[in-house]
């Protein structure tokens, strides 16, 4: 999953995105509104958490401009505003969310995942497909109803396909939505993260189409 | 308590009362002499009437058969008598034997312990007295006197009555203003309406409207100074308590130690914004009495730039006293030594490691003037105006701070009457910040 962070603080800045990224997210963190506008339309996001006093642009401009153009990823306000005025503007121009600063790691991770679970439709917090089952609360992965440990990598990997079951997702892709800018990525590392979930699994869970990227096997497929 | 409309109800009482006396005595006097005189004429064509009648030597009067009475009956009688050659040939109260007195005009005289009037007319050998005692005049005068009195100190209830209605429905305004301004609080400050003001309250009114606008915009400052302190004290303690989530789910001794450390960084920072928080509300006018003095401005730079020199040499940074003169100011030494410190600080702390910080004191005899000026960034230009703003943070400043270091610097500067400009900096970059302290 990748995170676009907008946020002017030096110290909540680096510290949630660390915290983010222990998740295994990617998380790409933007100090401005102007910074975070190109960001956003240079990669695709799985959520924006945007805070609202923003040097050059405000955070709201930002959340408006993004909703006129018809982009609807998913946008969560981080913000110190408590004024309902300001949570009434915030929602009405599209936000997603309003959260309150200070706030708790877990209850921000709670709230991007409902988000997500939401966008794509689900509404039970535990995903499955085929015979893989996934819990994004706990990050409890179940393959034949066996438990899988996974690594934070490959766990945001086999979510991102799962998330999105009947999709081919690009090696492009994958690696964007694992990756945040500053990460260096060796040129196999989605080709080793699936072959180590192809290991503790099996291996045809993930179906390689040629040339164009990964998917999962398909529910009604025979697996060994 | 002093009431204005007691006061005046008192003054207009005694006022009315003072002239209803006057009124009576004048009344009095007036009637009195009105009166003297009406009688006095009475008497001379009484006497006038009798003398058209013929006298001679043998005329007979019939002597009045009353001649046992010696009380004229009332204000309408007078005591007639008729003398021929002095010899009294008839009186209208024989019992009453006042003397010959021969011709005159009208007079007073003493007869039987009374005053008299007395008026005698000669004709030929006759003379006719007519005379009445004055007692007997007064109790007519007192008659009329007292029915003149009645309706006038009958209307002295009534007059105050009216009074008492009338001054009370005059002071109606004032009371209506008065209920208005109980009505204001300190969330209802709305100025008083001034239309329909009578012209002796509309001076207060106005002068009570403008108080009432400083009053509002001095609390609007303080209500959005209060908001944005509270604003801004949410994101040290978001730091705070992300780092501290952080900490809890450090699984490595590395990630746990990274945790505190970032941890301490935000406790130092919410420390630092309550204290320069409250540094500003003591520097605030009139938030208390603080010292003022004769202080030595050479002196207390050079124990500030001995102070900061620690915080220069970890950047690496050239901070020192280029110049420097004799200069004394009167002011408060503590809010003197925080404003030039902070302006030290901030130069250290913008300027890039390697950089200059210079410090230049000069004295004349108009003015003395301090130069604390850096080679870093400097301020653009259209955001020169807004740094002395409170919690005003330039864009994308690496640096952590509170946006209130400046916020004080104005404060302290404007309670000492010291103007502060903006220059360009050292070697045509950076910022001087030109303290001009004049006497």
């Amino acid at each position: 999953m990748r995170i676009l962070l907008v946020e002017d603080d030096r110290m909540i800045g680096e510290g949630l995105q660390k915290a983010l990224k222990q998740n295994g997210c990617a998380v790409d963190w933007v100090e401005d509104g102007l910074l975070a506008e190109m960001a956003f339309q240079n990669h695709p996001y799985d959520i924006v958490i945007l805070d609202l006093g923003l040097p050059n642009k405000s955070g709201i401009s930002v959340l408006q401009d993004i909703r006129k153009s018809n982009d609807n990823t998913p946008i969560l306000i981080l913000t110190a505003r408590d004024s309902v005025q300001d949570k009434v503007l915030g929602l009405d121009s599209g936000a997603d969310d309003y959260m309150l600063k200070p706030f708790a790691l877990e209850e921000l991770e709670a709230r991007i995942r409902m988000i997500v679970r939401r966008r794509v439709g689900q509404v039970l917090p535990i995903i499955k497909y085929g015979k893989i089952s996934l819990n994004p609360v706990t990050r409890e992965v179940l393959f034949q109803d066996q438990r899988v440990v996974l690594s934070g990598r490959e766990y945001s990997l086999l979510y991102e396909l799962i998330k999105n079951p009947s999709a081919i997702l690009s090696r492009k892709q994958l690696e964007e939505s694992l990756y945040g800018w500053n990460e260096e990525v060796a040129s196999n590392a989605i080709e080793v993260h699936i072959h180590q979930i192809r290991k503790k699994m099996n291996v045809d869970v993930i179906k390689n189409v040629r040339n164009v990227g990964y998917t999962l096997q398909a529910e009604d497929d025979n697996v060994q | 308590m002093k009431s204005i409309k007691k006061q005046l109800m008192l003054s207009i009482l005694v006022t009315v009362c003072l002239s209803t006396a006057i009124m009576v005595g004048i009344t009095y006097y007036v009637l009195k002499e009105e009166l003297d005189e009406l009688f006095d004429e009475n008497m001379v064509q009484i006497s006038h009437a009798i003398a058209v009648h013929d006298f001679s030597p043998d005329s007979v009067f019939l002597l009045n058969d009353e001649k046992k009475r010696r009380h004229l009956k009332g204000e309408e009688e007078f005591l007639i008598q008729i003398w021929s050659n002095k010899n009294l040939t008839y009186s209208s109260l024989p019992a009453l034997e006042l003397p010959y007195q021969g011709e005159g005009g009208v007079r007073t005289i003493i007869f039987d312990d009374q005053k008299w009037r007395y008026y005698g007319l000669s004709k030929d050998d006759w003379l006719i007295q007519v005379s009445q005692p004055i007692p007997v005049r007064h109790t007519v005068i007192w008659e009329i006197y007292y029915e003149i009195l009645f309706p006038m100190f009958a209307q002295l209830p009534i007059l105050l009555g009216i009074i008492w209605y009338l001054v009370g429905y005059g002071f109606k305004p004032l009371k209506q203003i008065s209920v208005s301004i109980k009505q204001r609080s300190s969330t209802f400050l709305d100025k008083l309406s001034e239309d329909n003001v009578p012209q002796e309250i509309s001076a207060i009114v106005r002068a009570l409207n403008s108080l009432l606008e400083k009053l509002e915009n001095s609390i609007k400052i303080q209500r959005r100074f209060t908001a944005d302190a509270a604003h801004e004290l949410r994101t040290p303690l978001t730091a705070v308590s992300l780092q501290l989530g952080i900490l809890r789910r450090a699984k490595t001794e590395q990630e746990r130690d990274d945790a505190i450390k970032e941890l301490h960084k935000g406790v130092d920072r919410s420390t630092h914004l309550v204290l320069q928080l409250l540094e500003l509300a003591r520097q605030e006018p009139d938030a208390m009495q603080t010292v003022w003095e004769e202080c030595d401005l050479q002196v207390l730079l050079q124990s500030l730039v001995e102070d900061y020199t620690a915080l220069a040499q970890q950047k690496n940074i050239d901070l020192k006293i280029i110049a420097i003169e004799k200069a004394q100011i009167y002011g408060d030494k503590n809010a003197l030594a925080i404003m030039i410190g902070n302006l030290i600080n901030n130069a250290i702390l913008y300027t890039q490691e390697g950089g200059k910080v210079y410090l230049y004191l000069s004295c004349n005899p108009n003015n003395i003037t301090l130069n604390i000026a850096d080679n870093g960034p400097g301020i653009p230009e259209d955001k020169k105006n807004r740094i002395f703003d409170r919690f005003y943070r330039l864009a994308g400043t690496k640096t952590n701070g509170s946006g209130l270091g400046l916020s004080i610097v104005k404060t302290i500067a404007e309670r000492h009457g010291i103007r502060i400009s903006l220059e360009d900096g050292l070697d045509g970059v950076g910022s001087t910040f030109k303290l001009i302290f004049t006497s």
